[in-house]
């Protein structure tokens, strides 16, 4: 019989036969790797963002020993209650069981009683790492470079705080919209990105010292007309939706509801690039996000009201319970002012010294 | 030109998006096919509380936002289990099972598509059930789901960037913190262009599969 | 029982010693002993409300074929599906070389056990109409697949069976194609190769023909003609009259849920009884 036709047949049948075999063999493979990388993945633990230098861990367990020693006796009502630890980051004697920057005097500024001893950080001290969420698309306080490294002022702070501390920093992206939930259930310890202070929030979370003001200023193109709040009204404005501006415009209902559209934007970058193609008049925002962000970058294109919307502070928040480790954070600030470092950190991303600490 | 410069200088960071994409989508769809088949012929073939246990899931896990199911993840799942592996590992899963839901209702449409006489040919030839489903059956229902499944599966690398939301790093992620960093649309052009690329790939790649697998048909 | 007169199945070529093309008395006179191969006892089966079947009496002797014919809808396939199980009886008894496979409703008989009911299938080969070849397999492999899967035949070894089978039904030189590629009539033959290659001790040919356009049909027919040449028992469903008249040793009508006439075919197409077979034959053969 005629071959001919079989044999045609032949290769086109052996190539599907082939494929569905090589089909199968290499989603076979495929599938035991990702259940591996899977598994390893599991074992491995959570991926550890950027951290900095541990300092001697020695000494600061000497120091928490210390700190724990000085906490228990509470005899008097006013105790200088050692905070932060004093290690530095050189360790020349692991004497340094004093508390040298007992600087915190906060027994003093504190009503008695003393802070609990709620071993929150003695906790991040063991732990040798605290976690710091951010929301990492907000520049100047936390954004990927372009190496996408975690950078920006809080995040220099925090780092500088770190190393003073003695232990590592973890950089978290979290969810923006949920971190009050991330810090409340432990995911973060702190948030420190640009976290201003409102009444809100003071239910949910505590505070450190403000170490920086922001305050909501009204940015038009240079060359524009509007000068006062008065000229907004009638004006389209642009802000960041979900922002504490909002919140600072609720303050002065007359003037927001004289506008003519008030537009939310999901960033405030969003917002800006609006303004730059004229569809805004104007942007209330952050001085903080609009110095150490937009200004740098073109300095010559904006103009800045004299009037705003008021002043916020901004702070590093923490969970209401970890008394210890608030306070040992407001040692940490009060250590960057008096190191000269939260003045060298703020002149190089807002170009002059606005801590306020 | 210096757009091109400053795609260049962008493209590390890009990198670390495609990476982002391209871990979600391999980690998830593999699995995802597994079980979209071993979940069709349990729901097939299976004893019946494991049937409808499989109906509640498929039911579950199509009914919900995939945003929602990741939040619940992240929220619900991970504090439980003390951290789990993390956020990424969470993510894959979400997104294995989300994705093996769908398939495994397609898997199953497709073997009841199957035409009754191949059942019967198994049967008066003696071919016992488990080698009829795996030799006879299950293949023409591949073939036969092949086309909507390969949906599902050009849709999943879309649909992954859902992690964005989630601060995980996807490519429309680190595209937004460019833009929100460098104030410049020429981030979102790059981030088309390679989602383009990526589903294109796909696309033939699942072509070819489609090519092969009905290569018997008239 | 029934021991191994394998009829029909193997190398031999297809011109057997039935000189008188099959119209013969059934029941005897063969060079195999009489022997029941398959036993219907009152069968009863319903589809839903539909009553198909009303207590139908059958046998079927080694060696013997026998045609069943009958107008569209009166049973015929379901008597078929019947004796291989696809279709479950409500009541009557069946047998399959002494062996009870289903009984159902009828005091003192009872199914054999499993094992046993299995081994007995497994000699019975089927064809169906629609061909149901596995698409994505050759012809050969197609063939093949039961033997390897059921008998543990090794691959070599089932490659030339299926060629021996595939030769027998004159497709050797299609084994790489796939079904798509095949005409319907060598579709069939394939399908009559792969039941084949179980060696039966029986078939059933549901409607062979009646998917396959006119001028395929002959092809197929003389296959069938070339097993029944080699003293394969069958049961044949059929509407090809002239074929049926060639090549069966009984004809059975089925109408009105029972069995109204069982004979040679020389009597059954000349000298019908029943009015009802008289009728039908009139219809069909103007």
């Amino acid at each position: 019989m005629a071959k001919k036709n079989g044999t045609i047949v032949t290769a086109e049948a052996k190539k599907t036969q082939k494929t569905r075999r090589r089909v199968y063999g290499a989603f076979a493979v495929l599938v035991a790797a990702a259940m591996l990388l899977a598994v390893l993945t599991a074992c491995g633990g959570q991926t550890a963002a950027t951290t900095t230098q541990a300092a001697a861990t020695q000494a600061a367990a000497t120091t928490a020993a210390a700190t724990e020693a000085a906490t228990t006796t509470t005899a008097a009502p006013v105790t200088t209650t050692t905070t932060a630890a004093a290690t530095t980051t050189t360790t020349e004697a692991a004497t340094t069981t004093t508390t040298e920057a007992a600087t915190t005097q906060s027994a003093a500024t504190l009503p008695a009683p003393a802070p609990a001893a709620d071993g929150s950080w003695e906790k991040i001290q063991q732990a040798g790492v605290f976690v710091l969420g951010l929301d990492d698309e907000f520049p100047p306080m936390g954004f990927r470079d372009e190496q996408n490294e975690i950078v920006g002022f809080d995040v220099d702070m925090a780092k500088a705080a770190a190393e003073y501390l003695g232990v590592k920093v973890e950089l978290k992206p979290v969810i923006w919209d949920t971190v009050l939930m991330s810090l409340n259930s432990g995911e973060i310890d702190c948030i420190w990105n640009g976290f201003s202070v409102t009444e809100d929030r003071k239910k949910e979370v505590s505070y450190s010292k403000s170490y920086i003001n922001s305050d909501q200023i009204v940015v038009t193109l240079t060359g524009s007309d509007i000068t006062t709040k008065a000229g907004l009204a009638g004006m389209t404005v642009g802000t960041q939706m979900g922002s504490s501006t909002l919140d600072a415009l609720d303050t002065d209902p007359a003037t927001r509801d004289s506008f003519g559209e008030l537009r939310e934007y999901a960033t405030f970058t969003a917002a800006m690039m609006d303004l730059d193609n004229k569809r805004l008049d104007a942007v209330v925002i952050d001085s903080v996000a609009f110095y150490g962000d937009f200004n740098v970058k073109s300095p010559e294109a904006y103009a800045v009201l004299e009037e705003n919307f008021g002043r916020e502070e901004m702070a590093i928040g923490v969970r209401q319970a970890d008394n210890t480790w608030r306070e040992t954070l407001n040692g940490a600030l009060d250590y960057l002012r008096s190191s000269g470092k939260a003045a060298e950190i703020s002149i190089k991303w807002f170009g002059k010294d606005v801590v306020i600490v | 030109m210096e757009t091109v410069n400053y795609i260049i200088r962008i493209s590390p960071q890009l990198l670390v998006g495609v990476i982002g994409t391209l871990q979600v989508y391999f980690g998830a769809i593999f699995p995802a096919l597994v079980m979209g088949v071993f979940f069709a012929i349990v729901k097939t073939a299976g004893p019946k509380p494991l049937r409808w246990l499989l109906n509640v899931y498929t039911w579950a896990w199509r009914g919900v936002p995939l945003l929602l199911q990741l939040m619940i993840m992240k929220y619900g799942v991970l504090p439980l289990l003390g951290g789990g592996g993390g956020d990424f590992p969470g993510a894959i899963w979400v997104f294995a099972l989300n994705m093996a839901a769908y398939l495994t209702e397609i898997m199953r449409a497709a073997i009841g598509a199957v035409d009754r006489g191949q059942y019967e040919a198994c049967r008066v030839l003696g071919i016992p059930y488990w080698r009829m489903m795996f030799r006879v059956i299950i293949p023409q229902s591949v073939r036969i789901a092949l086309p909507p499944a390969c949906s599902e599966a050009i849709n999943l690398l879309k649909d992954a960037a859902v992690i964005s939301v989630i601060s995980m790093q996807d490519i429309v992620r680190v595209t937004n913190q460019i833009t929100t960093r460098d104030k410049t649309v020429i981030p979102y052009l790059c981030a088309f262009v390679i989602y383009l690329i990526l589903t294109s790939l796909l696309v033939k790649v699942f072509g070819l599969l489609e090519k092969r697998f009905t290569a018997y048909d008239a | 029982m029934g021991e191994k007169t394998q009829v029909g199945a193997g190398a031999r070529t297809g011109d057997g010693a039935r000189a008188d093309g099959g119209a013969q008395a059934g029941g005897g006179a063969r060079d195999d002993t009489a022997e029941v191969i398959i036993r219907l006892t009152n069968l009863h089966k319903s589809f839903g409300e539909l009553s198909v079947l009303q207590g139908v009496d059958l046998t079927v002797e080694r060696g013997q074929v026998v045609s069943i014919i009958g107008p569209s809808g009166s049973g015929k396939s379901t008597v078929l599906r019947c004796v291989n199980g696809l279709e479950k009886i409500d009541r009557g008894v069946v047998e399959i070389e002494g062996v009870v496979v289903a009984a159902v409703g009828t005091p003192g008989a009872k199914p054999a056990p499993k094992e046993q009911i299995r081994a007995v299938l497994a000699k019975t080969g089927m064809v169906f109409q629609s061909f149901n070849l596995f698409p994505h397999m050759t012809a050969l492999q197609n063939v093949i697949e039961a033997p390897m899967t059921v008998k543990k035949i090794p691959k070599a070894r089932a490659r030339e069976l299926g060629m021996e089978k595939l030769r027998r039904v004159g497709l050797d030189d299609k084994a790489d194609a796939f079904p798509s590629r095949l005409s319907g009539g060598q579709k069939q033959r394939v399908a009559i190769a792969r039941a084949l290659a179980m060696e039966p001790d029986f078939m059933l040919f549901d409607e062979p023909t009646s998917a396959l356009d006119p001028e395929l049909v002959g092809e197929v027919l003389d296959v069938i003609k070339s097993l029944a040449r080699e003293h394969m028992s069958m049961m044949i469903v059929s509407h090809e009259m002239g074929f049926t008249r060639e090549v069966s040793d009984r004809v059975i009508f089925v109408d009105n849920q029972k069995i109204v006439a069982d004979n040679p075919p020389e009597r059954f197409f000349n000298s019908p009884e029943h009015p009802r077979v008289a009728a039908f034959l009139d219809k069909m053969l103007n």
